[in-house]
């Protein structure tokens, strides 16, 4: 087996989410399956790879949806591409949620931005077996309300029994009527004692340093904290060294990282 | 294992008779260096052959043969295929082999993938190690659990006796080559090799006497904890940034990839990288949690001296010197890591 050959991914449809964020449906030939919290590197043709995480629920196996933010190189030439369109795409890679922990406990999962990305993910694969937590808290910040995203599912979600959704955005406007703020302000009158519970956050470093701060002021345990720490994960396998952290890599030891194995750690935001 | 001789006037029948097993490269001294050379039978007298074989640590690291600067690994959409033929390498010394077996086999083979085109080559290449009887002043293995010879990790071993070559047989593969050679070599006598003893023990102490003073065990710990910038800024305050120490490194390991268009295609390239470069640890969007020059700095000794033995037990440094030998600021990586 060759691991840095990609398999053929065509591009089946492309949703708009914002003016910056677009989700991509591919269709992986062979299929590729995945588990939450698991990455793949997608190749925009001639231009180069990049790490992404899949947003749709892993128990989906014919398709993958991956939601984009336009950044950089990789991503403008994905920007470019259109239904019909194929990809280079290569993976799993990384350790995923360990899902089976998280039974009997209330899981609240925090985003910030396009991070919520592969916290959906998560969440869609917590929802496939719902019963088995106390609750799901999906707690989301924006920039504005031009930058949330799946704002179309929002209101499906907030159905769902056993799943108590809030939502924020920095800078309000007349149309949004929900909380005004940094994400961090909807941990205030957290429904529930964080011993009964864990915390899985994703967003950029700054908005994850100050959730993990906040986080552990509520009385999370360390081990309770889990981080989705994406550096430059340029080989996926844990060989090119790119994305070490500490003694970790987090393309073979996470992308997700609980607190208490990098704590230690002073520039783990950076 | 098994020990026998080869007379100095028998070196060029040695590396012809190792090149019916592939290409094999031997040490040749240039400007006062020893650096690798294809063997193609030239008639180049056998004492020079052997004032070679005695020079420290050819100039390019092994990693070169089995990692190689840039190389191609996969193509799309067309199928990859590559063939890797086998090769002999004559002359890494034990700082060499034990940058093979120690730091990259622990990165490239083992985790949750292997590289398949490093597998291979470990499988096809020989590797000849030859004792170090003259260590330079920029040598330190003694200090990083190492010594001026090798005794296990390649196919054979020479070293050097009263008035030969003392080849000791180290792996299966040696054994069968050795086994073909016919007449070059003979059963080594007691002679020669209390004689190769005796080299042997006086290199070490030529070793401890250039390095005299141990490095602190908790090397590690001192890292983790030297999290002062000036720190850094100061001990690498000549640096250049010419990242000569991380090129000719054989420890160093990382690789970035990057795919070219070919045709209606892309071929992917893997070539290896240097964390002293400043897009390094870049990111999509332009975020770098490496982006000053002092992290940049402290990521080396990090990843080297307490990251790669908290996950392999071993420093990511062999005690070659290459590092200190190249570097154009003259720093020496042996009074950095004396001073955390």
């Amino acid at each position: 087996m060759n691991p840095y050959e990609s398999r053929q991914a065509n591009i089946k449809e492309v949703i708009v989410e914002t003016p910056t964020i677009r989700t991509f449906v591919l269709e992986p030939k062979p299929p590729l399956s995945f588990h939450a919290g698991q990455f793949i590197e997608l190749t925009a043709p001639g231009v180069g790879e990049a790490p992404f995480t899949p947003s749709s629920s892993p128990y989906v196996e014919e398709s993958m949806e991956v939601t984009i933010m336009k950044v950089g190189r990789v991503t403008s030439k994905l920007f470019d591409l259109r239904p019909g369109d194929t990809l280079a795409i290569r993976g799993p890679y990384g350790v995923p949620y360990d899902i089976e922990r998280y039974e009997g406990r209330h899981v609240l999962i925090v985003g910030g931005g396009v991070g919520l990305a592969p916290l959906r993910s998560l969440f869609l694969a917590l929802l496939h077996n719902v019963s088995a937590y106390k609750k799901i808290h999906l707690y989301y910040g924006a920039r504005t309300s031009k930058d949330v995203v799946y704002d179309r599912m929002f209101k499906e979600w907030g159905k769902i029994k056993n799943v108590e959704i809030r939502r924020s955005v920095d800078v309000g406007d007349k149309n949004w009527k929900e909380k005004v703020g940094v994400v961090t302000v909807l941990l205030d009158g957290l429904p529930f004692k964080p011993k009964d519970g864990l915390a899985v956050a994703c967003g950029p470093p700054v908005m994850m340093k100050f959730v993990t701060k906040r986080l552990l002021e509520l009385g999370f345990a360390d081990e309770d904290i889990y981080l989705s720490m994406e550096k430059n994960m340029s080989c996926g396998f844990g060989k090119c060294g790119h994305c070490r952290l500490g003694e970790l890599f987090c393309c073979k030891d996470g992308p997700v990282i609980t607190w208490d194995r990098i704590k230690h750690l002073e520039d783990a935001f950076v | 294992m098994r020990s026998l001789f080869l007379p100095i006037a028998s070196i060029p029948e040695f590396y012809t008779q190792l090149a019916k097993y592939g290409e094999t490269y031997y040490p040749r001294v240039l400007e006062r260096h020893a650096t690798y050379e294809v063997w193609r039978d030239e008639k180049i007298p056998a004492e020079e052959l052997y004032q070679a074989l005695k020079m420290i640590r050819p100039v390019e690291p092994l990693k070169e043969f089995f990692l190689g600067s840039r190389e191609r690994v996969a193509s799309f959409p067309q199928l990859f295929s590559k063939q890797i033929k086998p090769k002999v390498i004559v002359g890494a010394k034990d700082c060499d082999i034990r940058s093979l077996i120690e730091i990259q086999d622990n990165v490239y083979l083992k985790g949750v993938l292997e590289d398949p085109f490093y597998k291979e080559r470990r499988e096809k290449y020989l590797v000849v190690t030859v004792d170090c009887p003259e260590p330079a002043d920029t040598c330190f293995c003694l200090r990083i659990d190492g010594k001026p010879y090798s005794t296990w990790g390649g196919d054979l071993n020479l070293s050097f006796g009263e008035e030969g070559i003392v080849v000791d047989v180290l792996s299966a593969k040696g054994d069968e080559i050795v086994e073909k050679m016919g007449d070059v070599l003979k059963e080594a006598d007691k002679k020669e090799i209390k004689k190769r003893d005796k080299h042997r023990a006086d290199a070490e102490r030529k070793l401890a006497k250039i390095n005299p003073e141990e490095f602190v065990p908790d090397l590690p710990d001192r890292i983790e904890h030297q999290l002062d910038t000036g720190f850094w800024a100061k001990a690498m305050a000549n640096c250049v940034d010419c990242q000569a120490c991380e090129r000719i490194c054989p420890t160093c390991y990382c690789f970035l990839l990057y795919d070219i268009p070919v045709g209606k295609g892309i071929e992917r390239i893997k070539v290896l990288d240097w964390c002293y470069h400043a897009a390094y640890g870049r990111v999509g969007g332009g975020a770098n949690p490496l982006a000053h020059f002092s992290h940049r700095l402290r990521n080396r000794f990090e990843c080297k001296f307490m990251a790669f033995p908290r996950n392999f037990k071993v420093y990511a440094c062999t005690g070659c010197g290459r590092c200190i030998a190249g570097c154009t600021g003259k720093i020496d990586i042996r009074k950095v890591l004396r001073a955390l």
